[in-house]
């Protein structure tokens, strides 16, 4: 049960709690710069079924008449063809159509139901200012409801920085392999927040609610629990991108990647940093940790 | 197994097989993501609380009319924004939904088929202190203003009409006739007409040719259809002939030959055919039918393509009357577009202009004379909506994308729940742990969409990953509920000190709590985004599931177990 200790015993546990922040600062400009999908920054999504088998590069063909970067996903379902085209650029029906017609033989019939929708800039940039404003009032309401839960201003501050740095980092990440933020991305980050809280306070408690024993033991104790809980989220997701690198579904995929960069960062916020926050804080505190704890609400 | 003991046990079975059932006998539905649907974003010229939530309810009702199988008309937080989805992704049907989301309901009032004041001429009267619409218990009053031509209109029309009807139609057609078989025709002259509690004095037939000025003919069913084919090629030339010549012209020679035909045996149509052709001359673009224009009689059929008239069809329910006041939906109403009648009121009759008025009326109860009120306010604002509108973002998701999204959720749903299963196993190694964790995640999935399916949620793609969330965030509850447990289990082993099971199940569920809050607390102000409220929908019933119901059926069970 000392795992925890014999593979980071021998570091210093104070370089070991820098190491999560720096990295954080160290991302934040690519976090803030992080390339954004259609539904924030405007663009063009059309969905096309045609009634036959289409090769990828006659389709690619087809729409690169029209504009010259576009991102073209194509399923065969056994004699009818989906075809999926995203662009940031403004694709007309008009030209779409006409493209279509000539390079592709699509009937009047089957072009009667290409409707590319266009995202206007404004309105996505109303949609990432919900985005951001919804953002802050969960990040509030996180930061009550654990302080209101530990009642203890630094352990909070170690559960809530660590939540937010592994925001940062994920972002950070995000962008570094130039992955678009979209609005399921948003959702995936709160999930987020919400899987860096679970490990963060089940530590947390961990080691300041049993006062009857050593600290490294406890956090010994906590790794192996911590290590399960991100492992099987981590393996969820990591099938999520597996299976949709072969079946595309952005809005998973997005939701994937998201997560798996945010539970990376998450293994070292909460096992290097806030572990040496709460041990700094445990050894302020002589060893001793407030027994304030008395929560029972299920009692036999 | 003692049912005192376990009783979180057996409420987590009964809450699996309660929603086993309502999942098997009322389904899932399921979002436009999966099965194909339009989502249209409307932008207010304007925003604010009373532009959008009039415009959202105006809008509603008129999609509502159109019969699609959903339809979703949903506000957005910026007040600018309406969100609109609609459960078909066909082009004839859109082109129907975006006439009817720029279209213009035109209000109008008449009395006793005399035009009082139409469009807007009339309106709320907003600038009234206390409101323009006012709901006292039952009785409700709504304060209206006219202007232009309205109150001179209106004086004329309600001149001396004490204690008669004023009528109220949105979007009456202004330039159709209705065609009927006989049978309906005596039918609807034999009923009289009641919209209101003293309206007396008319049956349905009068009521449509007079009060709502919609003329009504009445054609008999082809008894002979060998007869009629041979009569067939003669009245083609004919009319041919007639409509080369000129409308008016044929219109007196017509009435000529119709009173002498009919001594002639010739059938009545012949008559409703020239009666078809007059009123095309005036102004009728569109005839109404009861019935499919394929169930015609021939000659009518061709009279009314020949004539290039449009065709509505208003299928009437055999076991219905044309007209009931309880059903707001019934025949006459669907045809005419009428909303309702009132009496008219002395003080209002002496034939001097009318600038200001109330419609008032009682109601069963108060919430009923509420929704009239809001009722009113639709119809009188519907001539404009209260600001302008542009469709923004029209977006169709096709069936045939969403019915795979659905395939690949489950292929996606199953392949993760085998990974996780894996992990778990290799952690523990210990078969029954694994598999107790697999099956409370498996009945985490089926509540919550047991849940979905009891209040009618519709599971889109945002849904779907907020139980993929919610399930993930159950994993990790169980897997710290077995680990404080065993720790406990552990420690009573090797120390033969007791070590007490209860507190480290309750430290388990401090954890497990808080994390639910924190949870909770992260994805309520999600609900505000229309694209991500099933995701927080999900997110929130499945963290709430997992506290309440199978967090402390699994404690149980690994107390038992170990």
């Amino acid at each position: 049960m000392d795992f925890y200790d014999r593979v980071f015993g021998k570091t210093d546990y104070r370089i070991l709690a820098l190491l999560p922040p720096l990295l954080g600062l160290l991302l934040i400009p690519l976090a803030m710069n992080i390339p954004l999908g259609i539904d924030f920054v405007g663009g063009t999504e059309v969905q096309i079924v045609a009634e036959r088998a289409l090769s990828e590069s006659a389709v690619s063909g087809a729409v690169a008449a029209c504009v010259s970067d576009a991102h073209i996903s194509i399923q065969d379902l056994g004699g009818k063809t989906t075809i999926l085209v995203k662009t940031k650029e403004d694709l007309t029906k008009a030209c779409l159509d006409e493209s279509f017609s000539s390079n592709l033989g699509f009937t009047d019939e089957e072009l009667k139901k290409v409707i590319p929708s266009t995202f206007k800039p404004e309105l996505g940039r109303t949609l990432l200012d919900q985005g951001i404003n919804v953002f802050m009032i969960a990040v509030i309401l996180m930061v009550i409801v654990v302080f209101l839960a530990f009642r203890t201003v630094i352990p909070s501050i170690a559960v809530i920085s660590a939540a937010l740095f592994d925001i940062i980092i994920a972002l950070g990440l995000l962008s570094l392999f130039g992955i678009e933020l979209t609005l399921a991305g948003v959702a995936a980050l709160l999930m987020l927040v919400g899987y860096s809280v679970d490990t963060d306070i089940m530590l947390t408690t961990r080691t300041l609610k049993q006062a009857n024993k050593p600290f490294d033991q406890s956090v010994n104790e906590a790794f192996v629990t911590g290590i399960t809980m991100t492992g099987t989220t981590l393996a969820a997701m990591t099938s999520i991108i597996v299976v949709t690198s072969f079946l595309e579904m952005e809005a998973m995929a997005q939701i994937a990647y998201v997560l798996v960069a945010g539970l990376v960062a998450d293994l070292f916020t909460t096992w290097f940093m806030n572990v040496g926050i709460l041990k700094w804080y445990t050894g302020r505190k002589g060893g001793l940790a407030p027994s304030r704890f008395k929560f029972s609400l299920f009692r036999d | 197994m003692d049912i005192k003991r376990n009783w979180r046990i057996w409420v987590l079975a009964l809450a699996v097989m309660l929603s086993l059932a309502l999942v098997l006998t009322q389904g899932l539905s399921f979002g436009i993501d999966f099965s194909g649907g339009t989502e249209l974003k409307m932008e207010l010229e304007k925003g604010g609380d009373d532009n959008v939530g009039l415009t959202t309810r105006i809008l509603k009702e008129r999609l509502n009319g159109l019969g699609l199988k959903s339809v979703q008309v949903l506000p957005e937080v910026d007040k600018k924004h309406i969100t609109i989805k609609v459960s078909t992704t066909d082009p004839a049907e859109l082109e129907q939904v975006r006439n009817i989301l720029y279209q213009q309901a035109f209000f109008e009032q008449f009395v006793d088929g005399d035009l009082c004041a139409k469009g807007d001429e009339i309106q709320l009267d907003v600038s009234r202190t206390g409101g323009s619409a006012v709901v006292t218990g039952r009785s409700w009053q709504v304060f209206v203003r006219t202007t232009g031509d309205g109150p001179a209109r209106c004086g004329k029309a309600m001149k001396g009409k004490v204690g008669h009807m004023t009528d109220i139609f949105l979007d009456r057609p202004r330039e159709a006739a209705i065609l009927l078989e006989d049978s309906l025709c005596s039918e609807l002259a034999g009923m009289d007409f009641t919209n209101n509690a003293d309206d007396v004095g008319y049956t349905d037939l009068e009521f449509l040719e007079t009060r709502a000025n919609i003329p009504v003919l009445c054609f008999t069913e082809s008894e002979a259809e060998e007869e009629e084919e041979e009569e067939e090629p003669r009245e083609l030339n004919e009319s041919l002939m007639e409509e080369l010549g000129i409308v008016v012209e044929s219109n007196e020679t017509g009435g000529n030959e119709t009173e002498e035909n009919e001594t002639v045996e010739l059938p009545q149509n012949d008559q409703v055919i020239e009666e078809l052709r007059a009123l095309a001359g005036q102004n009728i673009t569109k005839v109404i039918l009861s019935v499919n224009i394929t169930a015609l009689p021939a000659d009518i059929r061709d009279a009314v393509e020949e004539l290039n008239l449009t065709v509505e069809v208003v299928p009437k329910d055999p076991d219905q009357p044309f007209h009931s006041r309880e059903d707001p939906d019934s025949w006459i109403d669907a045809v005419t577009g009428l909303k309702s009648t009132l009496e008219i009121q002395e003080g209002l009759t002496y034939g001097t202009p009318i600038y200001s008025s109330v419609f008032t009326g009682s109601s069963e109860s108060p919430e009923e004379a509420q929704k009239t009120v809001d009722s009113y306010q639709i119809w009188l604002s519907s001539g404009n909506l209260p600001i302008k509108i542009e469709i923004v973002l029209e977006k169709p998701n096709l069936p045939e994308f969403g019915a795979r999204f659905l395939n690949m959720s489950m292929i996606v749903a199953l392949v993760a729940i085998i990974l996780v299963g894996i992990v778990i196993a290799i952690r523990y190694r210990e078969p029954k742990i694994s598999m107790f964790i697999l099956c409370i995640t498996l009945s985490e999935v089926i509540i919550i969409l047991g849940f979905a399916s009891l209040v009618s949620w519709e599971l889109d793609l945002a849904a779907v990953a907020g139980i993929i969330a919610a399930v993930g965030t159950g994993v990790d509850h169980q897997v710290v509920i077995t680990d404080e447990t065993l720790r406990g289990e552990r420690k009573r082993s090797d120390d033969k000190r007791l070590w007490d099971v209860k507190g480290a199940i309750n430290r388990a569920f401090f954890i497990i709590f808080t994390a639910a809050a924190t949870t909770v607390g992260a994805m309520l102000p999600l609900m505000s985004i229309i694209d991500l409220k099933g995701f927080a929908f999900t997110t929130i019933v499945g963290v709430l599931i997992g506290i309440m119901v199978t967090r402390p059926a699994y404690a149980r069970i690994v107390e038992l177990i170990t």
